[in-house]
């Protein structure tokens, strides 16, 4: 258990760094942002306590918030990411959550298909959920939805980079 | 109670949930300028709606009140408009030569501007009633003048209302000249029309064609000196022989007067007392 949240505060703090001080700066034609703090949201394990879950959301979304000067937008999305996450592991990653109660969703666990399609629902409903708070409004919603695409595929690409990798080193 | 709190520890990520989300969105309007404005007016914008809904039912709820107000209002308005119209026709009447030549010779006497209350002309004895009475300083024989020149005399007075003598009326006599030359004669009237009255007692010697302009002699303390009277029409020999009678054209319409000034002389009581003492040492004399 204590191992468990060590491992997670690791992951959050490799993340944070990761999107503060790398993805926060990438503007691919000034539309696609990476945003791969779904990431720590969707890995969360499935025996978790679903308020553990909420709180370490909004802690995350929090101090990214901090660092990119966006108050309340991305603890707002990866507070609701955190309420979702246990329906949509159910949904998308093909577990069943009677039989398996102690799952740690990656591509290990969940078969590589599956984690794909639970990582891309979670990428897109993150992206959206923070595209619009952002700009609040419906104003302009081509620009609105070629953000969130762009968005979604960048991110996606990353998450999987990093969970091929987290894979690698869980396996070893 | 107990499954109050078995339920609350079922649904607590539900509590949590809103709780965090609700922070994340109270930040979210508190700190970012666009949102805070864009929260702001949208609010703001909602509430005025409703605001206004609000208010028109209250005002829709109020009309009769408001009916009701504004049917006083309107007839308080009308007044108001028809006494201000009376004012205005009052202060934008312009003087003609006479009016200005009978307040040039006005210096000497106090005016007391009056209404015609009632009226008659067709009779043999005419009187006319007007609205200001001992109340307001009018005594007896003080004279009275319209805007077309001489009235009369006030003959009776109480409180609030005076009883004028006109010129038209047979007993009415008033010292007048012929502007031109100066001569003397008495205005009377003998019934009949009231646009003529009669100047007697000129001398045959004098003067006088037709259109010749009659005045106040200014001889009665009661009118100032050249006040208008009227217009020679005629002229006639007296039946005696021994004067003229000139047929008058009087320029007062005593068909239509309305407004009135009466004139006090402020120096009646010395004249008067001129007069006495001429008497008494008359009598004396006599003596």
């Amino acid at each position: 258990m204590i191992q468990t949240h060590i491992r997670l505060a690791g992951l959050f703090i490799l993340l944070l760094a990761l999107q503060v001080m790398v993805l926060n700066h990438v503007h691919i034609c000034g539309y696609a942002t990476p945003l791969i703090g779904v990431y720590f949201v969707l890995v969360l394990p499935q025996d978790m306590p679903h308020w553990s879950k909420l709180l370490w959301g909004f802690a995350l979304g929090l101090i990214q918030d901090m660092f990119a000067n966006t108050p309340g937008m991305m603890s707002a999305t990866l507070t609701l990411m955190a309420f979702l996450q246990p329906w949509l592991l159910n949904m998308f990653g093909g577990i069943d959550s009677e039989n398996d109660d102690d799952i740690v969703p990656s591509i290990a666990q969940l078969g590589a298909l599956p984690f794909i399609r639970y990582a891309l629902t979670g990428t897109l409903l993150q992206c959206t959920v923070f595209y619009l708070l952002e700009i609040f409004s419906f104003f302009s919603f081509t620009d609105t939805l070629i953000n969130i695409l762009g968005s979604t595929v960048l991110s996606l690409l990353i998450i999987l980079a990093i969970e091929s990798l987290r894979s690698r080193h869980l396996k070893n | 109670m107990a499954a109050l709190i078995e339920f609350i520890k079922r649904y607590n990520y539900w509590f949590i949930f809103i709780l965090l989300e609700v922070a994340s969105f109270v930040m979210l309007v508190r700190f970012n300028s666009y949102h805070g404005s864009l929260w702001f007016t949208q609010t703001n914008s909602a509430v005025a709606k409703i605001n206004k809904v609000y208010t028109d039912l209250e005002a829709y709820i109020h009309l009769d009140e408001v009916n009701r107000k504004l049917t006083l209002q309107n007839s308080m308005l009308q007044l108001q408009v028809n006494q201000l119209r009376e004012q205005l026709k009052d202060a934008t009447h312009q003087p003609s030569i006479n009016d200005r030549h009978i307040l040039d010779t006005l210096s000497g006497y106090r005016m007391i501007s009056a209404r015609v209350v009632s009226a008659s002309l067709l009779k043999q004895t005419n009187y006319i009633v007007i609205d200001k009475g001992a109340a307001e300083g009018v005594k007896e024989e003080m004279g009275v003048v319209g805007g077309g020149g001489v009235v009369g005399i006030v003959q009776s007075v109480n409180k609030h209302h005076s009883l004028v003598l006109p010129i038209i009326n047979r007993n009415s006599r008033i010292s007048c000249r012929i502007r031109r030359t100066g001569y003397y004669g008495s205005l009377t009237w003998e019934g009949g029309s009231p646009y003529y009255a009669n100047l007697v007692g000129v001398p045959q010697y004098a003067k006088v064609k037709r259109g010749d302009a009659i005045e106040t002699s200014g001889y009665s303390t009661m009118f100032p000196p050249g006040l208008f009277v009227g217009k020679v029409r005629d002229i006639k020999d007296a039946p005696d022989g021994l004067s003229k009678q000139l047929i008058v054209n009087l320029g007062t319409n005593f068909g239509n007067l309305r407004d009135v000034t009466i004139f006090e002389n402020k120096h009646k009581q010395e004249i008067q007392q001129l007069f006495e003492e001429a008497d008494s040492t008359a009598a004396n004399q006599g003596l």
